[in-house]
């Protein structure tokens, strides 16, 4: 698939999965759903959390999207994220767009593992 | 397999999209609309029922078409999804909106088993991810793994179009989260060939702003265009 000719819409990707994951950042921080174990949470501070994965990816880690089960917050990512790291900050949406917050959230994210990986 | 790391524990997990348009007579689009019932319960908020119990909760990711507005969900069940939008003011309050879902969940065995009765299939055949970094601050700029597969164009202070230089089969569904400091991701409704993100500062009147984005697209193909491999 990668870049035939012909096959106009490419995806680069070489083994892309779906990582579902629930981020519990209220109270202790936890992380939750099926892909739980793939992933570290560190929790930086109010609203500011990081998820490491523990094997890297071969390219950066896509993030699919993020939704709150908070109401009025939104997120935005603090860097594009690595092979390994995906640090997503979390604040009020109350119109003062200042102060950190700490939600639960759901992530989706796509990496891309190693091949040598996929071939054991 | 012992060694293959990222190994997923969900066994035949989908990715859905769904388009609810909440203005008006709230109503669900998209290729996977026929999967779910829609109620509209209130103002802002809307339950998807799924025809086909999930394996488990699925997880639900969205982004608001609606400009000033960010939506959030209640827990979902195997079956329901309980979706809420807010407006971005100094006393936000609930507001109808337009937004692209994307639910990512998993089958009951017996139906992954039985293809004939594969209820939770969908209709998108070969779809794609694509990733890109839309840089907007400054001279607008396309980087990432997807970045010529798209032109851009900066329509204005956080206004940026993104066309595809194949079309998808249908409009995909589009995840833009910032990379800057209170400004929030909002789309235009997209179509099959144009993608349109637009940041907006949270504060009490929120504004047109300038953004860094990450920007995922996920979206199938024609079918003559995946036929030929």
């Amino acid at each position: 698939m990668l870049n035939s000719k012909n096959n106009e819409i490419s995806f680069r990707s070489a083994g892309p999965r779906v990582c579902a994951l629930l981020v519990d950042g209220t109270g202790t921080a936890a992380l939750y759903g099926p892909d739980k174990d793939l992933f570290t949470l560190t929790d930086n501070g109010t609203g500011d959390y990081t998820l490491t994965l523990a094997s890297a990816a071969q390219i950066t880690v896509k993030v699919l999207g993020i939704m709150s089960s908070t109401a009025n917050a939104h997120f935005y990512l603090q860097a594009v994220p690595t092979t390994s790291v995906v640090r997503v900050l979390a604040k009020d949406s109350d119109g003062t767009g200042s102060a950190a917050k700490d939600v639960d959230f759901q992530i989706l994210l796509m990496i891309d593992q190693a091949p040598s990986a996929y071939l054991v | 397999m012992a060694s293959n790391i990222v190994r997923a524990k969900w066994r035949d997990a989908r990715l859905f999209s769904v388009l609810l348009t909440g203005t008006g007579t709230a109503s669900i689009s998209g290729p996977d609309a026929h999967l779910f019932t829609l109620t509209d319960n209130d103002t802002g908020d809307y339950t998807l029922t799924a025809s086909t119990a999930f394996a488990e909760p699925p997880f639900v990711v969205a982004l608001s078409n609606t400009t000033s507005v960010t939506c959030y969900q209640v827990a979902p069940t195997s079956t329901v999804i309980n979706v809420k939008a807010r407006t971005i003011a100094a006393s936000p309050a609930a507001a109808d909106a337009v937004f692209q879902l994307l639910i990512y969940g998993c089958q009951l065995p017996s139906e992954v088993k039985d293809v004939s009765s594969n209820s939770l299939r969908s209709k998108w055949g070969n779809p794609r991810i694509h990733h890109l970094i839309l840089t907007g601050t400054g001279t607008a700029a396309l980087s990432g793994l997807d970045a010529d597969l798209y032109t851009l164009v900066d329509n204005g202070t956080g206004d940026y179009s993104l066309t595809a230089v194949t079309p998808f089969a249908e409009p995909p569904f589009v995840s833009a989260i910032s990379l800057t400091t209170d400004i929030v991701a909002f789309q235009v409704t997209p179509t099959s060939t144009v993608v349109r993100v637009k940041g907006m500062s949270v504060a009490d009147s929120p504004a047109a702003a300038d953004a860094v984005f990450h920007i995922t697209i996920y979206g199938a193909q024609l079918l003559s265009t995946s036929a030929i491999v």
